[in-house]
């Protein structure tokens, strides 16, 4: 071999360099690797690495077709600017910013403008909730705490009438008069409209670096920005944002979400453990524009969406009552009211409606005064039923087989002698002389309510009344359910015995009493009123069926047919509600159900200036509670109105005149909707043809 | 070459130093070409998977934008600025057909068959069929005509008459 084109010395020379090349790089990386380890990976962690959180989304709350959301989650997305990057042409771009944004002009400029915020003394080092307070920011969030606080104290000299149990009257005058909730307003740096700042500088003032514009852009309105490019924007935030498509429809049902997504009240509480979801997450790196190295991801947990809520409520009929509720709201103006329809067979109601209502939408804009509005009052609060409770005294008695329907009592007397006392029987509107079972509920006879209880007698006649449902919570899921009121027999005074038949001294829910009648409606059989269906999970598969769920058998079906044929009487032209009675083409809808006029305890000044509590004649709750058709009952309805007496006729509200033309109306308008058939008539939905009048 | 030598040996040690890098720079080459694909591929899926949270929540947006159109305020509002003149179903509307009525479409459909096929051979044809059990009592000039049809479809026999 020759010597090739080097000398022995420039090839030493050449292979020492490279060695020594080579050694220095290994130097090096031993240095980088090995020494320097963990402090370069701790700076590199530091700088890189990130975890992106991906939020859930909330599930839905679907009526019973499945089709139409009562609530819904719209993605929205956060908006902020840094102003320490705003650039001098940017401000020609906010007048169309403020525009796309929907915020006054003067707010916008004043984020771009604001670039330091000047911290209060001692609060250098903490952006908390007072630091928050301190700086002036709207309340970003409210926490409700629906807790139903305690009566209020009425004066103990109250309530002397010697036939009105003073405790009973008191209780019934303050319980539905007390502030539904108590709102405890907290805030939280995370909701607050706060900048987010970095360290102070020498004067003791942070830069802004995040300063929020909107929190409520859509996609497409944030495309819009987008091509503005102003290039102060932050990075957008993505969320989701509760809504409720259909606002105040079926409000206290649906309830609401605050803006951290929790559910505060109605189904939105209840449920929330299914609708809330779980956020997922990532760990990833990300390069020095901040974008994600999605080749670096280490761990990822997906996010996994809500599941949806099936209620048993249909858009339609809920849409229905909550009309005629308005038109009874426009009418009478009373103080609040209430209409349930359900079907009385599996106890699932089909809707509810409270006057007075509120937007979910709008939940945090209500006043202390409006917060009322909240309150469901079909299942919170109790009032006297007044005669529709006759019911419970005629199945009892019918039931024990003390009575039939032709059994007569004297209802012309006005005392009787009941365990060795006197006692005094109620007074009627009308004279009546003697009457039959039968003839007792068509007229609503207060004094043969009272005998038929007493032929009970006070153990039975309670256990019938518990056994409606009555003094106890049926387990309605949402609304704060009350119990009612309603005293052991070892409590009750003497008159009492002839005072609770028709449906006074005893404190009911609109939701009890419906119950009631839906258990005569279902053959003696009380089931638990329930509005939730189903839980369907995100890619729409059920999840958990809720079905009808018995309570208690009250009394037997062929007595539960027995009153009801009773109750068919009271919409008849003899009866006390013909006004409820529904017949259309000459068909004969079967209603059956009763009125209740019950007066309402007021404080009144006696002549002495002393303040009582007495049964007011210008205060009454009227009610009408019914169901149809009579022999193959398809839909209870209820409808519970209070104080209607100031726009009334003569002054006077009856549940004949202001409640029952409310049944007929919606019980009219249901009919086509549930596929109610006549009563002699098989029962088929599926063969219907529309006349001419029905295409207008 | 001579591997004893000084040179020899140097000359192989360049040539295995030589190799080293040509191959480590290969080695290099392709794992940073592979970390590069690696990344490619990674940052598809990320945008496809963005793509993908875009679209879910441009659907959340739309469908919750279509729902607050189909609240009955809105359409009732609809119906009231645009004149339309619906109103709301009312059961004195409704007809309930107690009869089944494929059998009397069949029924009306048999019947325009035979007369025209009896105008144009000049045959009257008379079906005389029991009445399936579905079918209710309904009215005489109706009736031959509705068990005609369900007879036909339930495959009984017919009886032909042929007019002179």
């Amino acid at each position: 071999m020759s010597r090739g084109f080097a000398s022995n010395y420039r090839v030493v020379l050449l292979a020492t360099g490279l060695f020594a090349c080579f050694a220095g790089l290994g130097v090096r990386l031993v240095r980088l690797h090995v020494i320097d380890r963990d402090d370069l990976l701790r700076n590199i962690v530091k700088a890189r690495r990130q975890t992106v959180r991906e939020t859930a989304r909330r599930g839905d709350i679907l009526d019973t077709t499945g089709r139409v959301r009562l609530a819904t989650s719209r993605p929205m997305i956060v908006v902020a600017v840094d102003p320490m990057l705003v650039r001098p042409e940017d401000e020609a771009k906010l007048p169309e910013l403020a525009r796309l944004l929907e915020v006054p002009l003067a707010e916008v400029q004043r984020k771009f403008t604001t670039k330091y915020r000047m911290l209060p003394a001692g609060a250098a080092n903490s952006v908390d909730g007072k630091q928050a307070a301190a700086s002036g920011a709207a309340p970003a969030m409210l926490k409700l705490d629906l807790r139903t606080t305690p009566p209020a104290k009425v004066d103990a000299d109250a309530a002397t009438d010697a036939n009105v149990d003073p405790e009973f009257a008191r209780a019934m005058a303050t319980a539905n008069d007390t502030p539904p909730t108590d709102v405890a307003v907290t805030k939280t740096a995370a909701d607050d409209d706060d900048d987010e700042t970095d360290a102070p500088d020498k004067i003791g003032r942070r830069p802004i670096r995040w300063a929020k514009l909107s929190d409520r852009v859509s996609e497409s309105c944030f495309a819009e920005i987008e091509k503005l490019g102003i290039r102060a924007l932050c990075a957008p935030e993505r969320r989701y944002t509760r809504v409720y498509p259909h606002d105040q429809l079926a409000a206290h049902l649906v309830g609401f979400a605050d803006r951290d997504q929790h559910g505060v009240a109605g189904i939105e509480s209840f449920a929330d453990f299914y609708l809330r979801g779980q956020d997922g997450w990532r760990e990833s790196e990300k390069d020095g524009r901040r974008r994600e190295l999605a080749q670096f991801q280490t761990r990822e947990i997906p996010r996994a969406d809500g599941y949806s809520v099936v209620l048993s409520i249909d858009a339609m009929v809920q849409d229905i009552i909550e009309r005629e509720l308005q038109k009874v709201a426009d009418t009478y103006q009373p103080l609040k009211a209430t209409i349930i329809v359900s079907n009385p067979r599996t106890g699932f109601l089909l809707g509810l409606a409270n006057y007075p209502t509120y937007n979910p939408n709008e939940f945090n804009r209500l006043t202390k005064d409006q917060m009322s509005r909240l309150r469901n009052v079909a299942v919170s609060d109790f009032y006297e039923p007044g005669s529709v409770f006759k019911i419970v005294a005629a199945a009892g008695a019918l039931e024990e087989g003390l009575v039939s329907e032709s059994s007569a009592f004297n209802c012309g007397i006005d005392r009787i002698t009941y365990k060795g006392r006197e006692l005094h029987l109620p007074g009627e509107d009308h004279k009546f002389g003697m009457l039959t079972v039968a003839e007792i509920i068509a007229h609503s006879s207060n004094r043969g309510a009272a005998q038929l209880a007493m032929e009970l007698g006070d153990d039975r006649f309670e256990r019938y009344a518990r056994a409606f449902g009555f003094g106890s919570k049926l387990g309605f899921p949402v609304g704060g359910e009350s119990p009612g009121m309603f005293k052991h027999h070892d409590k009750w005074y003497p008159i009492d015995i002839t005072r609770i038949p028709m449906g006074q001294s005893i404190g009911a829910t609109p939701i009890q009493m419906h119950q009631a009648m839906s258990t005569i409606a279902n053959g003696g059989l009380l089931l638990r009123p329930q509005i939730v269906r189903q839980i369907r999970d995100a890619s729409d598969s059920v999840v958990y069926q809720y079905g009808p769920v018995e309570i208690d058998r009250v009394v037997s079906t062929q007595t539960a047919q027995r009153v009801a044929h009773l109750l068919q009487a009271v919409a008849s032209s003899q009866g006390t509600a013909p006004e409820a009675a529904i017949k259309i083409n000459g068909v004969d809808y079967e209603v059956a159900g009763k009125t209740g006029t019950a007066q309402k305890y007021m404080p009144e000044v006696q002549a002495s200036g002393r303040v009582k509590i007495v049964p007011s004649r210008k205060h009454h709750v009227v009610s009408f509670v019914g169901f149809f058709p009579a022999s193959r009952p398809q839909v209870a309805i209820s409808v519970v109105v209070d104080d209607a007496d100031a726009h009334c006729l003569g002054g006077v509200a009856y549940g004949s005149k202001v409640a029952a033309p409310v049944f007929k109306s919606i019980g009219e308008k249901l009919i086509p909707i549930l596929s109610i058939t006549p009563p002699n008539q098989p029962a088929r939905a599926d063969f219907v043809a529309a006349t001419e009048g029905g295409r207008r | 070459m001579k591997i004893g030598s000084v040179h020899g040996f140097v000359n192989h040690v360049l040539v295995a130093v030589l190799l080293t890098i040509g191959f480590g720079g290969s080695v290099g080459l392709g794992t940073v070409w592979l970390r590069h694909q690696i990344s490619v591929v990674a940052d598809n899926n990320r945008d496809l998977e963005q793509r993908r949270h875009d679209i879910e929540r441009r659907i959340d947006d739309v469908t919750a934008q279509v729902e607050s159109a189909l609240s009955p305020d809105t359409l009732r509002s609809l119906n009231q600025s645009m004149q339309l003149g619906l109103i709301e179903l009312s059961q004195s509307q409704i007809n309930p057909v107690s009869v089944d009525p494929i059998s009397g479409l069949v029924a009306r459909a048999n019947r325009r068959v035979f007369q025209r096929e009896g105008a144009a051979s000049g045959m009257s044809i008379q079906l005389n069929l029991a009445p399936p059990e579905t079918t209710a009592s309904a009215a005489p000039a109706t009736n031959a005509h509705r068990s005609a049809s369900a007879g036909l479809l339930g495959g009984l026999g017919a009886q032909l008459a042929t007019n002179p």
